[in-house]
């Protein structure tokens, strides 16, 4: 040993063995202290930021959403509901490599690259291979293919296997009853998605979509699991779910069917008429609203070129004076107040001279002896004048009792319904009301009243005096299918059962052959209603211009089950209430009727008298139906 | 000491109580103890193991497998409520008030005459015969969704 060993200063060429187990000893150690370091570091420092990362790289967080409440009509049948849909979305990128390896095609039957996965696709989504070739075909990775299809359609392309080719999960809304319906239940525009978490939200644009969101809307849940790379789901690892909240379902007042029919007849009637709109409101006399049709209406299938106007719902939303049909609050107030009865007799003069204005009918006449029915009957403006004088000596009084009468018949205020656009119509404070004002609100001008509003006076009286607040909503199903009915709307006495049915009565003369509206009989059933034919506020040219055509009517006069009212804004070829609008109500309410399975009229007809000292020229006029009811000339 | 000895250094005290009888005679006997130990220890320690083991790996086989089988049927299920959604669907698109009254005028029916009703004071209306209907094929079908209102329909009245 010592003679092998040689001294430090002495020349040897190879390194000593102690020297070199030093080195390696140096060299181990400084590697196990840096992946130490890297260990502590890795374990300390970063531990949770890292493990984070790891976990947000397997785990996979899913929106699980909440399926919106349906829209159903009184029966069951669905006004509106919610499907899936898938848009199909193509990397456009990797299709350019579909079917290839290394350059030769992999499977020799299918062509390769766009043109070959297009031909695949093409008789799937039913778009034509060169179509499709072009959209598959680019240097992005994002080019929508279809859009809305089917999932069972979506299954076929997803079963085609075609690399880059994936779809999105989207919502549709879809309104079976189309537009019969459309301006009522409203509908959905495009979703709003969140950046974050990419999540849609439903966007309401009109009618009980929008009004009923919040109830309509559920609460989306979500999945947070942990997968491998192809997606699969990790057994025993982490998993939580927040089961989805479906939301609650709306069941209407509204008859699909009656929709349908008073859709499809005051359509056909603008368009006959080239008016500038149309309305038809049916309820029963509890106004339970069982029709609100609007035309025009949309197409629920094509929300392109949409105007705000196709959106509005007509019934509730659009204000227009009432004209004639308003006289029945001011014979209705007059009656109540025991000033007059419905054999009270009138002289009726040709024009009468009020404030700075003198008032005409709407035809020339000479001093005609009109009992009070018989005012009604013929709609006579001076007559309606002369019975609204009584209510008070006093000019401002009468005009305060007969406010009160408006306010408790509903005008003024809107109703309970909450509709989006929903407008409470326009009553002015009788102690402002101008000179002239006083005497036209008698006869509906000057006053703006909803559709609603209009037909609501109707079913009060159809009610015997009771007015119920309008009801639309009959209840709700919540997710977990407890049916809860809505409240009945709240009631209040606005006329006595006496005076409701004198009413009745003498609005029976309206409809027959001595009256304004010969066109609204219907066979077998006692029909009392009242037509309309005011001057139209224009908003838009802001003077009066054109005419609201209208005729509001209950049957049986009898024993009344419904009310229809039919309003025509602006209606070219023919204004005149009666002829315009009394079809449309005879149409409605035929079909209305039959439907309900209304039992026939078993009453005699009320023949009121209308005119009293055998007043020739007047009866002439009526009993040869030559008189029209234009208010407020 | 071993068991046969100490048994012989007591055998005094009990021959003193049983000196009428014969004494027994001893046999040496083998210890049980040494016909266990015939499957050493380590290799029952580790067929243990193996067996832990093997048990193990068939319930992890087993959730895995179960874990396919949700997924499978999930997708099933998926399908299944992709077909239901269809269907009804496609039900409430054929029960729409509209839809009804375009194929019943396909099928050649009208929409009815007033009705005449029968009441003590006798008939009540008029009864007016069903308008005659057009052959099914002459009625077009309506493609658009646009209510088609009655008159337009060559049976109407």
């Amino acid at each position: 040993m010592s003679r092998r060993r040689t001294r430090p200063d002495e020349l040897d060429p190879r390194p000593r063995p102690d020297m070199r187990m030093r080195v390696y000893t140096l060299g181990v150690l400084g590697g196990l202290t840096v992946l130490g370091g890297r260990l502590v570091q890795l374990q300390g420092a970063d531990a949770s930021k890292l493990a984070d990362r790891a976990l947000e790289q397997r785990t996979s967080v899913t929106t699980l959403y909440a399926k919106r409440g349906d829209i159903l009509d009184t029966k069951g049948v669905v006004l509106a509901t919610s499907v899936e849909r898938r848009d199909v979305i193509a990397d456009p990128k990797a299709i350019s490599g579909f079917n290839l390896r290394n350059g030769k095609p992999y499977k020799k039957a299918l062509g390769t690259g766009p043109a070959g996965a297009a031909k695949l696709l093409a008789p799937v989504l039913g778009i034509d291979e060169a179509t499709l070739t072009a959209k598959l075909t680019g240097n992005t990775h994002y080019a929508v293919v279809a859009l809305g299809i089917t999932p069972e359609l979506w299954q076929q392309v997803s079963d085609l296997d075609i690399p880059g080719i994936t779809s999105q999960r989207q919502t549709q809304r879809i309104y079976p009853t189309g537009s019969a319906s459309s301006t009522l239940v409203g509908v959905l525009g495009t979703p709003d998605q969140d950046k974050k978490t990419k999540a849609f939200t439903d966007k309401p644009l009109s009618g009980l979509e929008e009004a009923r969101n919040s109830l309509l809307l559920g609460t989306n849940g979500w999945m947070r699991y942990e997968r491998s790379a192809g997606g699969q789901e990790i057994p025993l690892g982490d998993r939580e779910t927040v089961e989805p909240v479906d939301g609650t379902s709306l069941r209407l007042t509204i008859d699909s069917d009656l929709q349908w029919k008073a859709q499809s007849a005051i359509a056909a009637k603008v368009a006959e008429t080239g008016a500038e709109s149309g309305t038809v409101v049916i309820m029963d006399k509890e106004q339970r609203l069982l029709a609100l049709a609007s035309a025009p209406s949309l197409d629920p299938t094509n929300l392109v070129n949409l105007t705000n106007d196709q959106l509005q719902n007509t019934a509730l939303t659009k204000v227009f004076e009432p004209g004639s049909t308003a006289k029945v609050v001011t014979m209705a107030a007059a009656l109540e107040e025991g000033v007059v009865t419905a054999g009270s007799q009138f002289v009726v003069p040709g024009e009468l001279p009020r404030y700075d204005k003198t008032f005409h009918d709407s035809h020339p006449h000479g001093d005609e002896k009109l009992t009070l029915a018989g005012i009604l009957a013929q709609s006579s403006n001076i007559g309606t004048i002369l019975a609204g004088e009584k209510l008070n000596a006093d000019l401002r009084t009468t005009s305060t009792i007969l406010h009160d009468y408006h306010v408790a018949f509903g005008f003024g205020a809107k109703t309970t319904l909450k509709f989006p656009g929903e407008s409470g119509g326009i009553l002015g404070d009788p102690a402002k009301y101008s000179g002239t004002q006083r005497y036209t609100v008698m006869f509906g001008q000057g006053l703006s009243v909803t559709a609603v509003q209009a037909a609501s006076v109707f079913a009060t009286i159809a009610n015997d005096g009771v007015r119920v607040e309008p009801t639309l909503i009959a209840g709700t199903s919540d997710p977990d299918g407890n049916y809860r009915t809505e409240p009945a709307g709240a009631s209040s006495r606005v006329i006595s059962a006496a005076t409701a049915t004198t009413l009745r009565n003498m609005m029976q003369a309206v409809v027959s052959e001595a009256g304004t509206a010969a066109a609204a009989e219907i066979p077998g059933y006692l029909v009392a209603g009242k037509t309309g034919t005011a001057n139209r506020y224009d908003v838009d040219l802001g003077r009066y211009s054109g005419y609201t055509a209208s005729f509001i009517g209950l049957a049986p006069a009898d024993d009344p089950e419904l009310v229809v009212a039919v309003i025509l804004q602006d209606p070219k070829t023919n204004y005149y209430g009666g002829s315009a609008a009394g079809p449309v109500f005879k149409d409605v309410m035929t079909y209305a009727l039959a439907q309900r399975g209304v039992a026939p009229s078993a009453e005699p007809p009320a023949d009121l008298p209308l005119t009293w000292g055998g007043d020739d020229s007047a009866q002439q006029d009526i009993s040869t139906g030559a008189v029209a009811d234009t208010a407020g000339q | 000491m071993s068991q046969p000895l100490i048994a012989a250094r007591n055998a005094p005290v009990r021959q003193l109580k049983t000196s009428a009888e014969p004494r027994p005679e001893l046999q040496v006997v083998t210890p049980p103890a040494t016909h266990r130990l015939r499957l050493p220890l380590p290799v029952a320690c580790v067929l243990l193991l193996t067996l832990g083991l093997l048990g193990l790996l068939m319930t992890n086989i087993a959730i895995a497998g179960d874990a396919y089988k949700i997924t499978d049927l999930q997708v099933t299920s998926g399908r299944l409520a992709d077909q239901q959604q269809a269907v009804a669907e496609d039900l409430a698109q054929q029960s729409s008030p509209e839809h009804l009254a375009t194929r019943a005028g396909q099928l050649g029916m009208v929409p009815a005459p007033d009705a005449v009703h029968l009441t003590a004071a006798g008939a009540v209306g008029k009864a007016t015969p069903a308008p005659k209907a057009s052959t099914p094929a002459a009625t077009p079908p309506v493609a658009s969704t646009d209510p088609q209102p009655h008159g337009q329909t060559p049976a109407a009245r």
